[in-house]
């Protein structure tokens, strides 16, 4: 889960070991390992449901990007990393190999890293004007949001194991509509 | 977690759980750890703080993200001794002082020693996500999180970080 971008958290706090956190030595990352966890089969089913709506989220929005990049190329530089995030976040919300789908017949799909649907996009088409700029900027604003909405209901019912994955996700789409709201199209 | 081993209390007293055990005793610790990172977040945005205030204009707007970091993080500590407390728990004291991973000496530094508090607030909220099974507590702990992902991006784009370099896709993993 790192980025390509900058060293890992783990990296940073290896060679930067110290704002000091001082206290709780010996707990830490693994405190609340003895949680007791939620039954299993009920566990699964709702991390599959939220890995499924929000991969469906994620082919939106990278489609979306794809878009957006294609109508305006001079937005390339702020865009894209963005769209190479959320193909992140469709690759980590593949499920585990390990774990068998509920649904049969729902396989999840063998590519991590789903590239854009077919058709015309989410977008609405428009021109390459700082008036087209910035709907379509305000339009992948507004798909960011409405994903990280979802994302906080999700991750409140995900299990342990899954919800800081989500928690993570959401946390991201939340930096992007920040980013692109500060940016200037 | 990359800690130093100079608890003032030496072992688990300081942030020692609540005493009756079970669930409580379990959210109270991870909200433990997350409220002695809020400790050091703090003192270290407040350093920013006072550094920044020498800098004149060029340091506006560094001066203006430390600022709200710091009423951010002050929040999130006082709500979380404020949660430690309602569950029987002892929350950690502060420290009087932290080692600072970066010295804020100017504007560069001290934005690059924001983005890394930010950091590790991410990291200490994404760690205590999965644990907490209380929704509430989760919530609290997961907006955190969101919080802690877009001052970090702030601080490295007002540092001149390009959006490719100012943040990552998994904040706080």
């Amino acid at each position: 889960m790192d980025s390509p971008a900058r060293p890992s958290r783990r990296a940073l706090l290896a060679t930067v070991p110290v704002v000091a956190v001082p206290v709780l030595v010996g707990t830490g990352c693994t405190v609340g390992r003895t949680a007791p966890p939620p039954g299993p089969t009920a566990a699964e089913v709702i991390d599959d449901q939220v890995r499924t709506h929000a991969r469906s989220r994620e082919a939106d929005l990278i489609a979306a990007y794809e878009q957006a990049t294609a109508m305006h190329p001079g937005l390339a530089a702020l865009l894209n990393p963005i769209r190479d995030h959320h193909a992140r976040h469709a690759a980590a919300l593949v499920p585990p190999a390990a774990t068998a789908s509920p649904s049969p017949g729902a396989a999840p799909t063998t590519s991590t890293t789903p590239t854009a649907r077919a058709g015309p996009g989410p977008l609405a088409v428009g021109t390459d004007t700082p008036t087209g700029r910035a709907t379509t900027v305000a339009a992948l604003r507004t798909l960011e949001r409405r994903a990280a909405l979802a994302g906080r209901d999700a991750c409140l019912a995900a299990s342990p194991a899954f919800a800081p994955v989500r928690a993570s996700i959401r946390a991201a789409e939340t930096a992007h509509d920040d980013l692109l709201d500060a940016a200037r199209v | 977690m990359a800690v130093t081993s100079t608890s003032p209390a030496g072992a688990a007293p300081s942030g020692g759980p609540a005493a009756g055990g079970g669930p409580s005793r379990d959210e109270a610790t991870t909200l433990a750890a997350l409220v002695a990172v809020e400790h050091a977040a703090v003192y270290a945005v407040g350093a920013v703080g006072g550094a920044l205030a020498v800098t004149g204009p060029a340091g506006a707007t560094a001066r203006a993200l430390a600022q709200a970091a710091y009423v951010d993080h002050a929040r999130l500590r006082d709500t979380l001794i404020d949660r430690i407390g309602a569950l029987g728990g002892r929350p950690p004291p502060a420290r009087p002082a932290y080692q600072l991973p970066i010295e804020p000496a100017g504007v560069i530094p001290a934005l690059a020693l924001l983005a890394t508090v930010e950091d590790r607030t991410a990291a200490a909220a994404h760690d205590a996500v999965g644990p907490l099974t209380v929704r509430a507590d989760r919530a609290l702990a997961a907006d955190a999180l969101v919080a802690a992902a877009v001052r970090a991006q702030r601080a490295r784009r007002a540092a001149g970080l390009s959006p490719a370099r100012a943040s990552g896709p998994f904040p706080g993993a």
